[in-house]
């Protein structure tokens, strides 16, 4: 059993690795000191500070607001793309499709912003909108590389999908659009949630991309947060982190819950 | 011939609360083609498993050879396995399938001799250079087959030989297998789900059920005189009667009639195993009805099967199986749906199921 | 069929929303980046001009510019350095995990499964975050490494490219171990097994059979730490120093700080080329393996 001990402790190590950060930050969260690092004594002080400070708390509204609509958007755009791509056979330039709609996912952000700018401001320049940037610029550009997330779980999720139950329907009578709306959609309705999940993160998380796209009166939370630390270290951010980290936790947790739903 | 050329000793085995295997004992002789038979989750592939090395039983010890092999790695074991899936490599074209065993000890001259001349045994001399995806299912088999045989082993382990065959290639494939066996001498020891292969392949085969060992003997035996209920309804098809003594008789209610057997009874109530193909049929004007070992029913249904008729004669409360022989070449031989028919037997065909 | 009407639909609405927001801004890029630089407002001449008749107004200055100054070429250079050293790394912690992880029990490979990659799930930018307190002069790491006895006097851990790689590696392992363990959990185990049987030991066990077998997962995580990482942004602002300079940082200030966007966007184009072209031949090899070699 020599193996066994071996690969309980490299699986700990790892888990050590991937957790020890955080709990770090939780940890520092709780600390009474302005000097982030001189643990002076337990106190929620900062995170009374947190909620006082009207940046962050603006900040994050936007942040949600956006990340909520982008990611609604997202989850129509990637559906239809997952089923295109697995259940419609004949998709003009077909090859161009499966690129536009997958290489969002592995483009460098900062491309991905830089050519989101640029495009706003020759938009811009050609027919004068928008004439300027901020919220519906990040959500345009949030959608477009969400897209690609949720369309690569849809189409996974597809693909597993047994055809013989729309099959079945369409043999007792149900028409193409009655199949889709009434079977295939509900089936796979978790996978389709825990898309939305998925796309809301990543929209919630994105510093890159908004930092090109943004405008005046469109500051996001990842913004925000990254003026305060890119320097230094932050009480305010820390308390910040320990409530983020485990929304964001509890998020991941019901991905999962929907992720795996459909498979048992 | 050494009777004791793999003995098992006392092994358990339990996965968390699940006791799979329990104290099995066995004995298998050199050159011996033995069957282990069960339904899914009677243990026996645990077992296969445990022979592979492949688990490590809670207690007691493999044997092999002389040489206990409980606590060898399966790699420093002197056997082979053969999986259900086959297990070839997908990366690997048949001719390293083949040699992938053999690689360390020889030179490649001597490798490609013996996958040669092993290909030649087994017939796919043409495929060495085919990737295992472009094999069919009877060339996947004997690939995996072949692989083992190469390394020369004491024992080979088969899961399932033949479960991934389709049913005309099965028949074919046990009979070559027990032919290979025979020529090669090697001592084979397989599981299998299917009676019929167990006969059919096994010099002795046990049965199986809740991690326990049943019955162990010869397929003859345990299709003629099984010991238990479970293996007389397992194999073959049964009919299983109950009786009770009455007066100095033996009484069955359902059937309505009394039975001679071959011997007393040690219990005054139990059931007794009487063989579809034991059984004579024939039309109730010209024969007479006994008191004993004979009734007269009613055909319920038929099913014309070419060497032999199926009929299940209702009699009483009771139906029962009888195979009849095609003997005749008039095809009115048989007994149409509905009619009275008479069966009977000989008292030796009545198996007594006392255990 | 009119019953299929909605597919169309369904085809069509994305091809839409893609190609004028992600490949027209591709090809913005391309465009100025043959655009004739100039002062003023945007900062390029356009590519079309009228005045005098119709005239094609490119130049290949821009990326001669580049490719001239090794400004430019060293930061493209140390960013695929980086990129290597970390995807490295990635592979030699996520694989051991993956792999365990794929062999274990059901119950158990889901719950480790889900504790893998729930880290990924929280902000990115924080996690870097927590790096930066524990490489502080008096963060956690050297208190422990004072305490071992190992220093006596506070290392410098952070802004510098080791904390950089370690950040990196910290972010992306989850995006290593996810593929990886989908190709070694439809891992046919008897194939571990059937190589001991036929008497090979762990370890080459591990070489013959494993190893080449999970080829494909190793690419595709490989790919997918490897190709963002090279234009990671954040961590090296963060965590990294001035001895190193890195594509992002410079592809960021080429536009924001020198306001040269022909520049920047033949910075950002030659990206593309020198990222999206492995995919492409990723996606061809892969394609051909798997036809190959059906697992």
């Amino acid at each position: 059993m020599k193996s066994n001990i071996i690969k309980s402790i490299i699986v700990f190590l790892g888990l050590f690795f991937l957790y020890f950060p955080i709990l770090v930050l939780i940890f520092y969260s709780f600390n009474e000191n302005k000097r982030v690092m001189v643990w002076k004594g337990f106190s929620l002080r900062w995170y009374n500070e947190l909620f006082k400070n009207e940046q962050i708390i603006e900040a994050f509204i936007i942040s949600i607001k956006i990340a909520a609509l982008s990611a609604t958007f997202a989850t129509i755009l990637g559906v239809m793309i997952g089923y295109s791509l697995v259940r419609i056979s004949k998709i003009p330039f077909k090859s161009l499709y499966i690129f536009l709609s997958s290489t969002p996912l592995v483009l460098p952000e900062l491309i991905l912003g830089l050519s989101m700018l640029l495009f706003f401001i020759s938009l811009n320049n050609l027919v004068g909108i928008p004439s300027s940037r901020g919220q519906l610029t990040i959500f345009i550009s949030h959608v477009t590389f969400c897209i690609a997330f949720v369309a690569i779980i849809i189409q996974a999720r597809l693909t597993d999908f047994n055809k013989n139950i729309e099959e079945a329907a369409m043999d007792l009578g149900y028409n193409y659009s009655e199949v889709l709306y009434k079977i295939t959609l509900p089936i796979i309705l978790p996978s389709i949630i825990a898309g939305w999940l998925l796309a809301f993160t990543i929209s919630l998380d994105d510093l890159v991309v908004a930092s090109f796209t943004t405008g005046p009166g469109a500051n996001t939370l990842p913004i925000v947060v990254f003026s305060k630390v890119r320097l230094g270290l932050s009480p305010e951010v820390n308390a910040l982190s320990a409530i983020l980290m485990l929304a964001l936790l509890i998020i991941g947790i019901i991905y999962f819950y929907f992720n795996k739903k459909f498979k048992h | 011939m050494d009777k004791n050329f793999l003995v098992i000793e006392n092994i358990s085995k339990s996965f968390g609360e699940n006791k799979v295997l329990e104290n099995i004992n066995l004995n298998i002789s050199k050159s011996e083609f033995f069957g282990l038979l069960g339904s899914s989750g009677s243990g026996k592939t645990t077992l296969l498993r445990i022979l592979g090395g492949f688990e490590k039983p809670d207690t007691g010890r493999v044997i092999l050879d002389g040489v206990d092999i409980t606590n060898l790695e399966p790699f420093n074991r002197p056997l082979n396995y053969m999986f259900q899936s086959y297990a070839l490599f997908p990366h690997l074209n048949v001719f390293n399938n083949l040699a992938f065993g053999i690689k360390e000890n020889f030179t490649s001259k001597e490798i490609e001799i013996k996958v040669k001349d092993i290909a030649e045994l087994l017939s796919i001399k043409d495929l060495l250079n085919r990737k295992t995806k472009q094999l069919s299912g009877g060339e996947q088999q004997r690939v995996a087959l072949g692989r083992c045989l190469i390394k020369k082993p004491k024992l080979l382990l088969l899961d399932e030989p033949l479960a991934a065959l389709d049913k005309k290639l099965r028949s074919k494939t046990q009979l070559e297998l027990t032919a290979l066996q025979k020529k090669l001498q090697i001592t084979f020891v397989f599981v299998t789900h299917d009676q019929e292969e167990a006969m059919s392949l096994s010099d002795r085969m046990a049965i199986m059920k809740n991690g326990l060992i049943l019955e162990c003997s010869t397929p003859e035996e345990i299709y003629e005189n099984p010991k238990s209920l479970y293996t007389a309804n397992f194999i073959g098809i049964a009919n299983i009667i109950e009786i009770y003594q009455k007066d100095k008789n033996y009484y069955s209610d359902d059937l309505d009639i009394n039975f001679y057997l071959s011997r007393d009874l040690k219990n005054t109530k139990t059931n007794i195993l009487l063989r579809p193909e034991k059984i004579k049929i024939q039309s109730i004007n010209n024969s007479k009805i006994y008191p004993f070992n004979s009734f007269s029913g009613e055909v319920l249904e038929k099913s014309y099967l070419g060497s032999f008729t199926r009929y299940e004669i209702k009699i009483n409360n009771k139906i029962i199986s009888v195979l009849d022989q095609n003997f005749n070449s008039n095809s009115n031989y048989n007994f149409p749906i509905g009619e009275k028919v008479m069966c009977s037997w000989e008292k030796e065909s009545i198996k007594i199921l006392e255990d | 069929m009119k019953n299929k009407f909605f597919e169309k639909y369904f085809v069509f609405t994305p091809y839409f929303w893609l190609v004028l927001f992600f490949f027209i801004p591709l090809a913005i890029i391309f465009k100025i980046s043959i655009s004739v630089s100039e002062w003023g407002m945007p900062p390029y001449q356009d590519i079309f001009l009228f005045d005098n008749g119709f005239k094609i107004n490119t130049t290949f200055e821009n990326y001669i510019y580049i490719f001239s100054d090794f400004y430019y070429i060293g930061s493209f250079i140390n960013s695929l350095i980086l990129a290597l050293t970390s995807t490295f790394f990635c592979l030699l912690i996520g694989f051991p995990l993956a792999f365990y992880i794929a062999t274990s029990n059901i119950r158990l490979r889901n719950i480790l499964l889900v504790l893998v990659v729930i880290p990924f799930w929280s902000s990115f930018l924080l996690r870097v975050y927590a790096w930066k307190i524990i490489l502080q002069n008096n963060g956690i790491l050297n208190v422990i490494l004072i305490n071992l006895g190992i220093t006596s006097e506070p290392l410098q851990l952070l802004y510098n490219q080791y904390a950089v790689i370690m950040g990196i590696v910290y972010t992306y392992l989850p995006l290593m171990i996810l593929p990886l363990y989908g190709y070694l959990n439809k891992f046919n185990l008897n194939l571990i097994e059937a190589s001991k049987d036929l008497g090979l030991n762990r370890f080459r066990t591990f070489f013959k059979v494993i190893f080449p077998l999970s080829i494909p997962g190793i690419i595709a995580g490989s790919l997918l730490v490897f190709i963002p990482v090279v234009g990671e942004f954040i961590i090296p602002e963060m965590l990294g120093g001035s001895d190193r300079l890195y594509y992002g940082k410079i592809l960021w200030e080429e536009f924001f700080v020198n306001r040269n966007w022909p520049g920047a966007s033949a910075l950002a184009f030659t990206g593309i080329i020198i990222l999206v072209l492995p995919i492409i031949i990723f996606q061809i090899i892969y394609s051909r393996w798997s036809e190959k070699n059906e697992i």
